[in-house]
């Protein structure tokens, strides 16, 4: 038998998806044929009243098939063996892998069909109502669902000052983060609302190095005060 | 020694979501660390104690503090005098011991002994505009002896013992530490040889139990330009790597200042 070239240069994975990938054909097609043979040969036999093995030659030549398969895995780790090794699929221990769907759905590579469906449907209902002629049958056209949205951002804003005051109060009580909130709300986007720590990474950190936490001075010039004595060249009059 | 640092706060909500993040960045299952702190602050000016100053442990830490203060002070007739402070590794068994002061006191207590201490010495970040915290750090570990009369020999007594939970990881050269301080608050005297209380009786610093993300690039020598822009460059590229997953910024310099007021 002979050993199958490693790769065809034309055919060899760039990226590191690519090489995944070409893993997950080779074990796939490894997998198939070992089933079809299992099948084929012991489950239902071609020949029923035969001896309830495969022939020699079926034999012979599933063999040869699986040496070549086998060989080109091989083959494959040995040439990614860097980036299989460091590659990983559960970031942490805790990642809740044992629940299957969590695993399916990230390996999906399109969205689910109940989801496309789901997608397409309300894609489909949107249209039709901004792109309708007749204004006077829904009431409303392309230009009021726009105002309507315009109008709802700010209105929300609103109701949720109105129904949680000191929610929005304490953001706008503490003025230390005043100047750094546009950059952490798109920072911290994936949480909504960015809202400032109980204790300032100032004061943790002076505890962790003193073990007493010293209020700052309210007035930036008043550094004579509380910490002037730690100030090089503070005390200067 | 010394360290470049940077600073990240993130809410307890995010914690388990930035553990798998830190874990997948550096390639491996964060080790979990519990450790106690505690801080001594010196009760004399550390003039009194030159004659110590040839002794084992201390010497870099102190030698080294001696001549920044003889420079920046060399005006006033009071040296700097610094907190230190003793960090040992602990494991969650070593939590519920009796707190049974009498028999700490008479030295029977079960602390762990002397064993597994360090002396950490942390110098004020160096001024200037830089991308990270520079500063030096000292650390010796002790070998043995009765360490809690030796500090009071050195003329430093016990101030403030916290516990640290969290995980950590190693990027390159960066180590990520995600963790968060544990105070007991009814703590009446403070005591390297007193075992420690359930686990139970510490509670977060921070009410609202946020945490602190660390990232440190230890330096053999902060002196060499060449290697602290090294170190400064990985710091800023897992600076940029980290935007959008958590901020990473440095603290008001002063906020690290270990001198005693």
């Amino acid at each position: 038998m002979n050993r199958p070239a490693p790769h065809r240069d034309d055919g060899k994975p760039k990226t590191e998806p690519q090489v995944l990938d070409l893993l997950r054909q080779r074990t796939e097609t490894l997998s198939k044929s070992l089933e079809t043979f299992l099948n084929n040969s012991f489950l239902a036999p071609q020949d029923p009243n035969g001896p309830g093995l495969p022939s020699w030659s079926e034999f012979n030549a599933t063999f040869s098939t699986q040496t070549k398969n086998l060989t080109r895995l091989q083959s494959d780790l040995a040439t990614h063996h860097a980036f299989l090794l460091s590659a990983h699929i559960h970031p942490n221990a805790t990642f809740p892998a044992d629940k299957d769907f969590v695993n399916e759905s990230l390996l999906r590579k399109r969205l689910a069909p109940e989801v496309e469906t789901w997608v397409s449907k309300r894609l489909k209902t949107g249209k039709a109502l901004t792109q309708t002629e007749d204004v006077e049958e829904i009431g409303m056209g392309a230009e009021d669902w726009k105002s309507l949205w315009d109008f709802a951002g700010p209105e929300q804003e609103r109701i949720v000052k109105e129904v949680f005051p000191d929610i929005m109060g304490r953001e706008d009580d503490d003025e230390d983060y005043g100047e750094e909130e546009d950059g952490e709300d798109e920072v911290v986007g994936m949480e909504g609302r960015w809202v400032p720590p109980a204790v300032k990474l100032r004061d943790l950190v002076q505890f962790a190095s003193i073990g007493v936490i010293i209020p700052e001075p309210k007035i930036p010039e008043a550094r004579g005060g509380p910490v002037g004595g730690g100030m090089p060249g503070g005390r200067a009059r | 020694m010394h360290e470049l640092l940077l600073y990240g706060q993130l809410p307890a909500a995010r914690h388990d979501q930035l553990l798998n993040i830190i874990s997948g960045v550096a390639a491996m299952q964060p080790d979990y660390t519990l450790e106690r702190h505690v801080i001594f602050k010196p009760t004399r000016p550390l003039v009194q104690s030159n004659l110590l100053r040839g002794g084992v442990v201390k010497s870099d830490a102190q030698v080294v503090k001696t001549k920044k203060s003889a420079q920046s002070t060399a005006g006033t007739e009071r040296a700097d005098m610094y907190h230190v402070r003793l960090i040992k590794r602990v494991e969650e068994d070593d939590f519920g011991g009796d707190v049974d002061m009498d028999s700490v006191e008479k030295g029977k207590g079960q602390g762990g002994g002397s064993k597994g201490w360090r002396l950490r010495f942390e110098d004020v970040p160096e001024p200037g505009k830089r991308a990270a915290l520079l500063r030096m750090v000292d650390e010796q570990p002790f070998l043995g002896g009765e360490i809690s009369g030796y500090m009071e020999g050195l003329g430093y007594k016990p101030v403030t013992e916290y516990i640290v939970e969290g995980h950590r990881a190693v990027h390159g050269n960066i180590v990520l530490f995600l963790h968060r301080i544990l105070t007991r608050p009814g703590a009446k005297s403070i005591s390297i040889n007193a075992p420690l209380a359930s686990f139970s009786d510490y509670i977060p610093m921070d009410p609202a139990n946020g945490y602190l993300l660390s990232t440190t690039v230890r330096l053999s020598d902060g002196g060499i330009p060449k290697l602290v822009d090294m170190g400064m460059d990985e710091l800023e590229a897992f600076r940029r790597m980290m935007l959008g997953v958590i901020d990473l910024d440095q603290p008001d310099r002063l906020a690290l200042d270990t001198r005693v007021k």
